[in-house]
């Protein structure tokens, strides 16, 4: 009775001892980012007058400052592509600038129309300052007006 | 008197005993020696055979000719690594007629014939070049039709068939597009996904991402790749939106170290990734299977026709070319602990060399 008791402890020990982080390795990726906080930005666009497939995403790029902004010195860059909206930044807490930018591809004047620089090619951006907390996750959509 | 009858009695029983026991013994060993014997004869594992005809044709949507290529397979007796295959062995004698058919769906038949070709360059190697038999039809694949396949030796009144669906339409790729300004970022803790549509009748995808760079040599460039082989895609996955793949960026800068050689002579110039994705059908599919099983012992051998070896399928392929590559990861490979000493130009140095031109 009594080695029953100590094998099932014992195998009791060897199934749950070694997991305090619940399932698989997940305190590894929680150890990872653990000083850091989460940037969501939800890269939309609703242009008027210009069919849906003729606007695509270009570019969506993180800044320090401002200026670097302006400047266009990046430190960081996502891959976009138009079957996903939805970018994750996982960064050290403060302040962050971000840029995102669309193409319009109609031919004539629909893009200009459409407020596109120069027309066919023109690029629209769209920018802001964000604040990035410890252990938190800060969302932003961006907006092109 | 009586004593004596008694013990003659019990003598002649002994001795029947005995008789009997004799004979159990002895028939024993009888039997003992024709088993024995009867498996002493060898068994041939391997006895000649007739030749099986092989066959390979896979319906090209992207080509409006078609390819049948079609030879004999045998077996061969003894160390097949050595015994280079003979041509006469491997070559099908004899008049044959092979021929697509395309089911259309008001039921209609149309015919397209095989014809010997000479426009594809035959490889050289271990199997004799001239024992390559390759014919063409010129045939533009209608999407999702039913394509048989006949190839029919009149004189052994012997038929050769096999049907297929084609697929649904072209390889549609989502990312990446080629859309003006848009850059490939693939650095430590940024992946790219290749996204593209399943194909209506297909069942196997394979996608490559070659990264194209330039080694400068003396101020003369030239061009070399680095192949990045993806996972299989197994599936008839036609209830998702896209199928997607991921390339991690830290494998690739892992990849880059370990497959381009050091060289302080060169200085190298990353020009962007092009990427190439091969579908093919459920025969296709299951013949690859086929070979993957064959390491777990698990293998069943396929063949696309009942009386012959070979596959009857479809294969389609979609390049995209010369995605250009972001400022991070040109730097990423320029000056990260992996790749740093291999001479990778940074985007500022790329910058400057362009201007001076």
């Amino acid at each position: 009775m009594k080695a029953a008791f100590y094998l099932m402890m014992g195998l009791l020990l060897m199934v749950y001892g070694c997991d305090p982080g619940g399932f698989g390795n997940t305190d590894v990726i929680i150890d990872k980012y653990k000083d850091l906080g989460t940037l969501d930005i939800n890269f939309i666009y609703k242009i008027q007058g210009i069919p849906e497939d003729r606007i695509r995403k270009v570019d969506l790029s993180l800044a320090y400052t401002s200026d670097s902004l302006y400047h266009g010195l990046f430190f960081t860059s996502k891959n976009v592509s138009d079957e996903q909206s939805l970018y994750r930044f996982y960064l050290p807490p403060g302040t962050y600038y971000y840029q995102a930018t669309i193409i319009c591809l109609c031919q004539s004047d629909s893009c200009l129309w459409s407020k596109f620089p120069g027309g066919q090619f023109g690029l629209r951006m769209d920018g802001g300052k964000i604040e990035v907390k410890k252990g938190l996750a800060t969302a932003v959509s961006t907006q092109f007006h | 008197m009586n004593f004596w009858h008694g013990s003659m009695i019990k003598l002649q029983l002994f001795r029947k005993q005995i008789h009997r026991k004799v004979l159990a013994l002895l028939l024993r060993l009888l039997v003992c020696i024709i088993t024995v014997t009867s498996c002493s004869e060898e068994i041939d594992l391997y006895s000649e055979s007739d030749k099986l005809t092989a066959i390979y044709c896979l319906l090209n949507n992207n080509d409006s000719v078609q390819y049948l290529r079609i030879s004999s397979q045998y077996t061969i007796i003894g160390n097949g690594k050595v015994i280079k295959p003979d041509s006469i062995d491997l070559t099908v004698k004899g008049d044959f007629i092979a021929y697509l058919s395309e089911t259309s769906r008001s039921g209609e038949q149309v015919s397209h014939h095989f014809t010997p070709s000479f426009s594809i360059k035959k490889d050289t190697g271990w199997f004799p070049t001239e024992a390559l038999q390759v014919y063409e039809t010129r045939c533009t694949i209608t999407p999702n039709t039913i394509y048989s396949l006949y190839v029919l030796f009149p004189k052994e009144k012997r038929m050769i068939f096999a049907k297929t669906v084609s697929f649904g339409g072209g390889v549609l790729v989502f990312d990446p597009a080629m859309v003006p300004g848009r850059k490939l970022n693939l650095f430590p803790g940024e992946d790219f996904y290749l996204r593209y549509e399943p194909l209506k009748n297909a069942a196997i995808y394979q996608a490559t991402a070659k990264f194209l760079y330039d080694d400068i040599r003396d101020g003369i460039a030239e061009r070399k790749e680095l192949v990045l082989t993806l996972p299989l895609k197994f599936g008839d996955q036609t209830d998702i939106d896209f199928i997607s793949q991921r390339i991690s960026g830290d494998r690739f800068l892992r990849d880059v170290a370990r497959e381009i050689a050091m060289d302080t002579s060169v200085k190298r110039r990353p020009v962007g990734f092009n990427f190439h994705i091969s579908v093919g059908g459920e025969e296709l599919a299951l013949e690859i299977k086929k070979d993957l099983d064959a390491a777990s012992f698990s293998s069943a051998d396929y063949s696309s026709f009942k009386n012959a070896a070979g596959i009857f399928s479809s294969l389609s392929h979609k390049w995209i070319e010369t995605i250009p590559l972001s400022k991070f990861t040109i730097d990423s490979l320029a000056l990260s602990s992996l790749t740093r000493g291999l001479g990778f130009l940074t985007y500022d140095e790329i910058n400057k060399l362009d201007s001076i031109k």
